[in-house]
């Protein structure tokens, strides 16, 4: 586990934030936030994080969707790792989560939970994604 | 001949048409000694006109008399009266023509020279026999009612499935029609007349309607009735609820189905947004919920935070989420209380200008932390309301509180009331960030929250505004909202005086 790794939380949900930015600087990561995800994108152009922890729904359905889609298929960015987080299925009453590794592949995304999640599934999920050289979504 | 102990002519009415005076006498003095009420005629024409005036149970005949003799009175009185008891009195030489009486509807026949008892006995038989006529009579009478009863129910059965609100649709052994009332073809969207003896399917051609027929055709061990949701073939079409239960003959075989339409689509609508209300009310429960697990993770499971004033902040924090969470419940047992029924119970006469310095006094202190100043305008002589207190107090809570929540810092509520035509118009205004337009028309709806930057951290349920309408709507009132943008939102209630 690489400790100073840079992890960017996008999500419109302040208590979120709130809880991911306070267990994981805990762990000695550097944490930053966006509630937008024009402002993520712009997270991610400036600083490069190691890991995004994305919410699918914020300002439109599939901001989420849009944010994880252009880093992944950006070279420049090919390689951060995308942890997508969602309570769409509770809101819609239809599940989008993905099973299999092609699902998080067309979903360019490295891996998937929904909300809400517990801080130590977050920890665990954040250190196995960090372990990896690189996510599956990448090249 | 032994006489009856009670002689059964007691009380009979007998007429004695005879036109020799000491018989009259005679017969009538034995008659009245056995308790009859007798009336006498010289002749048939009399003897006539005295039977048209009023009913008799016997007629004491005799053939010849002069005007009009006992033959012809007999045909009289037979058509007059059929069960009217007739015995002819005779002399022997005319025993041939007594004979040809009985046959005419005489019931018996006195030859004269006659005895006291002979008379007697034959009259009372007489009596007795007019007795039993009556009875036929009456049971005949019975019958008939009990027919024209008979086919007033039929009737009136059939005026009921006609009219029916749910569909009725019978179905015999060979699947064919036998009856189907006005809501069953309207219900299935039957267009043509129907006739007994067309087949099913040319009239309900959905298959899960004709396997519901069927099943019923061969119910289960044990089973009475056999019910099934119809999905409806278009969208714009109603969901029909079939129940189908087989009619049976006396020796328990299967004659063919008789089904009910009834029209559910309002229930499944209701149900939906039931569910959907569950699904919204259990989203907006674990939200504030997660949060919370999510905080006291991070202090008990998460890495240590020493940082005392962190700690703090966190649990400021879920205080505040615990106390939204509480807020909702409130708000969600007022909205139970409502759909318990939309009777306004405990209605009183009410100030409304009092209860409009109430709401602000309470409110008082949440607007000077936002340093929003409350203006009360209210005109003098206000005419009261019949309201519940706790409902008109908790619909201004509400939309006094939204005008400090929403409001800029520093800013304004205006409270204004006056009469107008009949109504008491009230004006809750603020100076605060607006309402959109396509906002506007969801800010009603249960759980709907405005969602902008300037919204962000206002606590709220999403309920407010729709617990204001319902309970203004019980009280047959009305709200309305006026906005602009950044200029400020106006609240308009208008109560029927």
């Amino acid at each position: 586990m690489k400790a100073s790794s840079k992890i960017l939380i996008v999500d419109d949900d302040p208590d979120f934030v709130e809880i991911g930015r306070l267990s994981l600087e805990g762990k000695g990561y550097q944490i930053l936030t966006a509630s937008t995800g024009r402002e993520g994108w712009e997270m991610v152009e400036k600083e490069r994080p190691d890991l995004v922890i994305l919410d699918l729904m914020m300002e439109d359905l599939d901001a989420g969707m849009t944010l994880s889609r252009k880093i992944k298929t950006d070279p420049r960015h090919a390689g951060t790792r995308i942890l997508m987080l969602t309570s769409i299925a509770q809101e819609t009453g239809m599940d989008f989560s993905p099973r299999t590794e092609d699902d998080l592949q067309k979903l360019k995304v490295d891996d998937f939970h929904s909300k809400p999640i517990k801080v130590k599934t977050l920890l665990e999920k954040v250190g196995k994604l960090l372990a990896r050289r690189e996510g599956p979504g990448s090249g | 001949m032994a006489e009856a102990v009670r002689p059964p002519m007691e009380g009979a009415q007998i007429l004695i048409a005879d036109d020799e005076p000491p018989i009259r006498k005679a017969c009538a003095k034995i008659l009245n000694e056995q308790g009859a009420f007798v009336e006498v005629a010289e002749n048939g024409l009399e003897g006539l006109e005295k039977a048209k005036a009023r009913e008799f149970d016997l007629a004491l005949i005799d053939l010849k008399m002069p005007q009009m003799d006992g033959m012809e009175l007999l045909e009289h009185l037979n058509r007059l009266d059929p069960d009217l008891v007739k015995i002819v009195i005779t002399g022997f030489a005319t025993l041939e023509t007594a004979v040809e009486a009985v046959q005419r509807g005489a019931y018996d026949y006195l030859a004269k020279p006659f005895t006291p008892g002979e008379l007697r006995t034959r009259v009372n038989r007489g009596v007795e026999k007019r007795g039993l006529l009556r009875e036929a009579k009456k049971l005949r009478e019975e019958r008939e009612r009990n027919l024209l009863e008979l086919t007033t129910e039929k009737s009136r059965t059939q005026t009921i499935i006609q009219c029916m609100g749910d569909g009725l649709l019978v179905t015999n052994r060979d699947r064919q029609v036998v009856l189907c009332n006005p809501a069953g073809r309207r219900l299935l969207k039957i267009k043509r007349p129907l006739q007994v003896g067309d087949p099913l399917t040319s009239v309900a051609g959905c298959p899960e309607f004709l396997e519901l027929v069927e099943s019923a055709m061969n119910p289960q061990e044990g089973q009475e009735m056999t019910s099934r949701e119809i999905s409806p073939a278009a969208p714009a079409d109603p969901v029909l609820m079939a129940n189908c239960a087989p009619v049976k003959d006396e020796k328990g075989q299967i004659m063919g189905v008789v089904t009910v339409l009834r029209d559910i689509t309002a229930l499944k609508e209701l149900d939906k947004a039931k569910s959907t209300f569950v699904s919204l009310v259990s989203h907006e429960l674990q939200a504030p919920l997660a949060a919370i697990e999510g905080y006291l993770d991070v202090i008990l499971e998460g890495p240590g935070i020493e940082d005392r004033q962190k700690v703090q902040k966190i649990l400021e924090r879920c205080r505040e989420r615990t106390n939204g969470l509480l807020a909702l419940i409130q708000d969600l047992l007022a909205i139970s209380r409502m759909q318990g029924g939309r009777i306004v119970r405990g209605k009183e006469k009410l100030q409304v200008p009092a209860i409009l310095r109430e709401v602000s006094e309470l409110l008082r202190g949440a607007a000077q932390e936002r340093n929003i100043e409350i203006n009360l305008e209210l005109s003098g002589d206000l005419p009261p309301v019949s309201a519940n207190r706790e409902d008109l107090t908790r619909v201004f809570t509400n939309l006094v509180d939204n005008a400090i929540k929403y409001n800029r810092p520093g800013g304004k509520v205006f409270l204004r009331a006056r009469s107008e035509e009949g109504f008491l118009r009230v004006e809750i205004q603020d100076t605060g960030i607006g309402i959109a337009p396509p906002e506007r028309e969801k800010i009603f709806d249960e759980f709907y929250r405005v969602k902008a930057k300037e919204t962000q951290g206002i606590a709220g349920t999403g309920l407010g505004l729709s617990i204001a309408k319902k309970l203004l709507e019980a009280h047959n009132g009305q709200i309305e909202v006026e906005s602009k943008i950044s200029e400020g939102t106006t609240f308009r209630v208008l109560l029927p005086i």
